[in-house]
């Protein structure tokens, strides 16, 4: 009887090493790559076109729950010649007016908060665009009304007037002529929401 | 006839076979662990800061209602989070508490399979509550978490490990065995490259975006940032002065970024790409106030490094800190 010599076997291969779910792998690696291009791709005028605009919307699923639908546009196209802040009045049901400036990175600490703040007032940008713009309609318009009405829950008031501050950076030449980031006249505010409670309404 | 389709085959294949190497190949885990540690510690302080306004942002007043959100572009019809069924403070503030002890042990990189993947869908939750107070650091922050749950994170640098290694000393296992899990794994690979190409679509875009704006042709872009009061932690403006200092900077960063996708990829250039990063980024921390946003981006940067880089770095630290001790 010959002695049999036992037969070496190779390792299995792992799972990603077998063609089928490495090309399922694969598939779905490009798929998430058009995933992660589209969406900047859209950023406006570019979902005006034929291609990228469907492409965007045959996405959209993948890339909504994801919070993948960003443009990266850090500063751009160009960074913020204006600052949008808000001022608000509150009146408390004994007659107080509550008023503030916000955010002001002197009173709102750490930076991180303060800046999640300036997010907030930045989107009533949209307020000064003009009145038929849908942004006005989706963004603005309820953003103040939303934000009033935070105003009023947290100061139990019963009137609050929002105020949309900006804030226009000084150019070269008025620094050079002394004028400082925070002088006055960079500052223009026009009221752009009111909310007025009815007697029988919670704040 | 032949000779052609041949050609096209052998480009195929070949194509076939850098598309596998470029993803398939195992990787050094220490990379993706150390951008673990950072992440995570980035996603606890991030998530921190939420507690001082926590009923201000997630509460049922909060300062963007569901109705207002409803009909903005910003939201999503599956823009999910579950601080939309939260209606007590009391239960709020045990969600969010919840959600720290997620990310501290992420960070830490307990039960890191699990803690990675509860980080991500923690960290969604909250952008997608109240997008409108979001930027830059929670769109990298995302980036980070989503992909780090994809591969072994806690493989090293982590609680995970030392528990495994502390196990393999307890079953008397030769020290060959204390390196479970492994120090190479294609799912680092995976996890890397999805993080580097991330990086160089959002460069580019940030790079395209800005040569739409005259500030970025004209040079003065820099200026209008230094000069922007509400962004600004530092006085920059002795830059009034400097216009020609303000126009390189303008130039050199919209280069960078543009050709950062390309020239990231080699190996001479690299150093000059990340080394220009840190310059940018570290600039931002510093002057522009976002401290958060700056050293995130920095961390995504890392997965450019290669692991045994890191290992060494990490080595000499730790060599520095026993030293000390």
């Amino acid at each position: 009887m010959s002695k049999r010599k036992p037969k070496r076997t190779a390792p299995a291969p792992r799972w990603y090493q077998r063609p089928w779910p490495r090309r399922l792998l694969s598939l779905w690696l490009a798929f998430h790559l058009l995933a992660v291009v589209l969406p900047p791709l859209s950023v406006d005028p570019g979902g005006n076109s034929p291609l990228v605009g469907p492409a965007m919307q045959a996405v959209a699923w993948y890339v909504g729950p994801l919070n993948l639908n960003h443009g990266y546009r850090f500063f751009g196209p160009d960074p913020p010649l204006v600052s949008y802040l808000i001022y608000f009045e509150a009146e408390l049901p004994d007659g107080t007016v509550v008023s503030e400036t916000l955010p002001d990175h002197r009173k709102i600490w750490p930076r991180l908060f303060y800046h999640r703040h300036l997010m907030l007032t930045s989107r009533l940008q949209a307020a000064d665009l003009p009145p038929e713009h849908p942004l006005q309609q989706m963004l603005a318009r309820p953003y103040a009304a939303s934000y009033a009405r935070h105003l009023a829950w947290r100061y139990q008031a019963r009137v609050v007037r929002l105020y949309l501050v900006q804030h226009r950076a000084p150019g070269v030449e008025e620094v050079r002529r002394g004028m400082s980031l925070t002088d006055p006249s960079l500052y223009r505010r026009r009221l752009i929401y009111t909310l007025e409670l009815t007697p029988t309404e919670k704040p | 006839m032949n000779a052609p389709l041949a050609a096209v085959r052998r480009w195929l294949e070949q194509a076939a076979e850098g598309w596998n190497r470029f993803w398939f190949r195992p990787a050094r885990v220490e990379t993706l662990c150390a951008i673990r540690v950072l992440c995570g510690w980035m996603l606890f302080y991030t998530h921190l800061v939420w507690s001082l306004g926590l009923e201000d942002f997630f509460g049922p007043h909060a300062w963007l209602t569901a109705e207002a959100l409803a009909q903005s572009p910003e939201s999503h019809p599956l823009a999910w989070s579950w601080f939309w069924w939260i209606d007590s403070p009391g239960l709020l503030w045990a969600v969010h508490l919840a959600a720290l002890v997620v990310f501290f042990l992420f960070f830490l990189g307990l039960w890191s399979r699990v803690t990675s993947v509860l980080a991500f869908l923690t960290t969604v939750a909250y952008i997608h509550r109240v997008p409108a107070a979001t930027f830059g650091l929670d769109q990298i922050n995302t980036i980070l978490s989503m992909y780090l749950m994809l591969g072994p994170c806690g493989a090293c640098y982590s609680l995970d490990a030392w528990l495994a290694r502390r196990r393999a000393v307890r079953q008397g296992k030769p020290s060959s065995a204390q390196e479970v899990p492994p120090r190479e794994s294609v799912g680092a690979n995976v996890a890397l490259r999805l993080i580097q190409l991330h990086m160089c679509v959002m460069y580019f875009f940030a790079g395209i975006g800005k040569l739409q704006g005259a500030t970025w042709w004209d040079g003065s872009a820099m200026w209008w940032a230094a000069a922007s009061y509400e962004y600004q932690s530092l006085d920059l403006t002795w830059m009034a002065n400097w216009p020609v200092l303000v126009a390189l900077l303008t130039h050199l960063t919209v280069w960078w970024e543009v050709t950062y996708p390309a020239l990231v990829w080699f190996r001479w250039w690299r150093p000059l790409v990340l080394g220009m990063a840190v310059a940018v980024h570290l600039g931002i921390a510093a002057c522009l106030g976002m401290i958060t946003f700056g050293t995130a981006m920095l961390f995504g940067n890392l997965a450019f490094i290669s692991g045994g880089t890191v290992a060494a770095v990490v080595e000499r630290l730790a060599g520095l800190l026993r030293r000390k001790k």
